[in-house]
């Protein structure tokens, strides 16, 4: 294990698990020693059945973790569905189902998280990242749903960083937002033809797409106790891709 | 981590400095192999002669300096002010146009992770803002080379805990793990 990187005693609940972001996550926080509890609206294979838009999944997941590992230090919400179009043929269903998972689940994911570390001892502490997006931080053509959303979870976990620290928690959030990321979401929207063509990704300073184990990266520097002592962050990992002006 | 210097050579200038000094030793620790420059990057000649020393092994340059003082509104001089600037920006301008020089000779790849500090006052915070905006100006010129340089800025760092919370940002965005990122500033202090 590389110095100053472990995460040896912490607990951790992973959403979105099952693939992508949130798979490559939780696999580096366990091999960075942290006790990890997987969760994903696929349940199976390891994975702790978990619908994030659920006020009551939510207390059955923390619940779970707690019972399995006995408290609760890192939330890391990953759990995302896209959706691309115009926004005159947008549906108010579909705007709604994005906000849902993105916002109103990372929503009740820091309430279940916060109350948990407040139920840990005084001061509360612990990490709470969420996974948001560029396409929240900068105008992208048909993300419409998708980036509103994410640009609402990047506003919501700066928002509640300050008013847990402002309450004297050591509850420390951060926002990481991926660019272009190959998974199993973005596939089913860009095929791989898409992804194996160096010409998409020319105009990016760094000239490549992120692969999921780049955001996990930078979710466990974030969650690392060495960590600490930083301000919240919207940190994007993204080869570049808020940059350029070109994309 | 086994293996010494698995991770290639970081030239840590301005080494002497509270900053750069945890820097360094975090660096190691993850390791890189450090080379370690007393100067600061205005000292152009010792920053030249250290890369030159480096080569091919280099992967990385971080810039370290003293970090600007509080200095409230009122009691900023013009001659204050100036030297701030030259203390924190063109310390970082100058320390970036250096690296860059290098892996373009070089035609290899790297990371540039520049560091500033946390004064208060309209000096610090003209520098600060200066210098997040140089990063991502001079992260769009380095992903124009051969082979893309990532350019990055870590300020802050106040107290025991915020510069061991810098130490560890800059090595994330000097090395491996930080691959995908480049143009960001990270800060360490307190939520406010």
């Amino acid at each position: 294990m590389t110095a100053g990187l472990a995460l040896g005693g912490q607990v951790a609940l992973v959403t979105g698990a099952a693939s992508g972001i949130g798979a490559a996550t939780a696999a580096l926080l366990a091999a960075r020693g942290a006790r990890v509890l997987a969760t994903d609206i696929r349940a199976g294979n390891g994975l702790f059945g978990h619908d994030v838009t659920d006020a009551g999944a939510w207390d059955e997941a923390v619940t779970a973790c707690v019972a399995r590992f006995g408290r609760l230090d890192i939330l890391v919400c990953c759990a995302g569905t896209a959706a691309a179009g115009r926004v005159v043929e947008l549906s108010l269903e579909s705007f709604r189902a994005q906000a849902r998972v993105h916002v109103e689940g990372a929503f009740l994911g820091m309430k279940a998280a916060a109350a948990q570390m407040e139920r840990q001892g005084a001061p509360a502490a612990g990490t709470i990242v969420t996974v948001a997006s560029v396409a929240g931080l900068k105008p992208i053509m048909q993300t419409t749903a998708y980036g509103t959303a994410k640009a609402a979870l990047i506003a919501m976990t700066g928002a509640l960083a300050r008013e847990l620290a402002a309450a004297g928690t050591r509850i420390r959030l951060h926002c990481v937002c991926p660019g272009g990321t190959r998974t199993p979401m973005t596939e089913a929207l860009y095929d791989g033809a898409y992804w194996a063509d160096p010409k998409n990704f020319a105009a990016l300073p760094l000239r490549d797409y992120c692969r999921p184990a780049d955001i996990a990266e930078a979710i466990a520097f974030l969650c690392a106790p060495e960590a600490a002592g930083l301000m919240p962050a919207t940190l994007a990992v993204d080869g570049g891709w808020m940059l350029s002006n070109r994309i | 981590m086994s293996g010494v210097a698995a991770l290639g050579m970081a030239v840590v200038t301005g080494a002497q400095t509270a900053v750069g000094a945890a820097v360094a030793a975090r660096l190691e620790a993850e390791g890189f192999e450090v080379m370690r420059v007393a100067a600061d990057a205005r000292d152009e000649a010792a920053m030249e002669a250290a890369l030159g020393r480096v080569g091919a092994r280099l992967v990385a340059v971080v810039n370290a300096g003293e970090g600007p003082v509080d200095t409230a509104f009122k009691a900023t001089s013009g001659e204050r002010f100036r030297a701030v600037w030259e203390a924190e920006v063109e310390r970082v301008v100058l320390g970036t146009r250096a690296a860059l020089r290098a892996f373009r000779n070089l035609g290899t790849g790297g990371a540039i992770v520049n560091l500033a500090g946390h004064g208060r006052g309209p000096a610090a915070a003209a520098a600060a803002g200066a210098l997040d905006h140089f990063c991502r100006i001079a992260a769009v010129e380095a992903g124009g080379l051969a082979a893309p340089v990532r350019v990055t800025l870590a300020r802050g760092g106040q107290g025991a805990a915020g510069l061991a919370a810098l130490a560890a940002a800059a090595a994330y965005l000097a090395g491996p793990r930080g691959r995908m990122v480049t143009g960001v500033t990270v800060i360490a202090g307190e939520a406010r």
